[in-house]
């Protein structure tokens, strides 16, 4: 039997290039593109880019 | 064995180590080239025998390492309850387990145990052999306990007085860091915009990009 079919989508953290340790985590198609965003930085307590980095762990 | 026995055959021990002439031997071969200096000029006297402190460890000059003492810290510290005991704290050598001020109190209250009236006559010369003066050589290293002259020794000699956690410790480099960061970030979110803009100049059209393309920061 073969292993188990992947997923369409996969979630992925987006971390603060403040470098604060906040991240956003959301979903986006395998397919697709890289995301990056600007979003709240709570840390810094300012809107920072956010970019995406491995997937989230198990 | 009492305490003052276990003295006893401490110095006798160590006073026949050196290999020194005995009183009776220097005088009846006073010019014997062994012992030339005291010999000399003080023949009736008991002579100041020059014996290397056993208690402290030793440099080797040729190999530069170093011996341990010739008695343990056990041993040491055996013999200086002993002396303790029989007020004989004066025939032994400073080291670790006794310090020279120690010694040099107890030599200026010296109870320098004779043997009983009865063989006084018999032991004399025996008695001074043992109790004779010793010139312990060798430097005895005191060991400083910080803060101990105000009564407290737990921060004293400390670079600082508590660790902290380590997030408190390296708060300041990471303030630092992400200081710098912010600094560059509207220049970041401006070219992050700028790419998105050129990619996908209608946000409602589908995106015509490649497939994940890499991003420039």
């Amino acid at each position: 039997m073969a292993g188990k079919a992947k997923a369409r989508t996969i979630i992925v953290r987006l971390i603060s290039t403040a470098q604060t340790g906040f991240f956003y985590t959301t979903q986006r198609p395998r397919q697709g593109p890289k995301l990056a965003a600007v979003k709240y930085d709570p840390k810094v307590k300012a809107r920072v880019l956010f970019v995406e980095s491995k997937k989230t762990k198990k | 064995m009492s305490a003052l026995q276990a003295i006893k055959r401490f110095r006798i021990r160590e006073l026949r180590a050196t290999a020194l002439p005995s009183p009776a031997l220097v005088k009846s071969a006073p010019k014997t080239k062994l012992y030339p200096s005291s010999a000399s000029s003080s023949r009736n006297k008991v002579p100041v025998a020059s014996i290397e402190n056993p208690f402290i460890p030793k440099l080797n000059p040729k190999t530069g390492r170093w011996a341990p003492p010739k008695y343990s810290l056990r041993h040491q510290a055996l013999l200086v309850k002993k002396a303790r005991e029989s007020g004989t704290l004066a025939l032994l050598p400073p080291g670790p387990k006794i310090s020279v001020v120690e010694i040099a109190a107890a030599t200026g209250q010296a109870i320098v145990p004779g043997p009983s009236a009865s063989e006084k006559s018999q032991v004399q010369n025996a008695a001074s052999l043992w109790t004779r003066p010793i010139e312990w050589t060798g430097e005895v290293k005191e060991k400083k306990v910080l803060g101990a002259e105000i009564g407290n020794r737990l921060y004293a000699g400390k670079k600082r007085m508590f660790k902290g956690h380590k997030w408190q410790r390296i708060a300041e480099k990471r303030e630092k860091r992400r200081a710098l960061l912010m600094r560059s970030m509207p220049k970041r979110i401006k070219e992050f915009k700028q790419y998105y803009k050129r990619r996908r100049p209608h946000p409602l059209k589908p995106p015509r990009t490649a497939k994940n393309a890499k991003l420039p920061f």
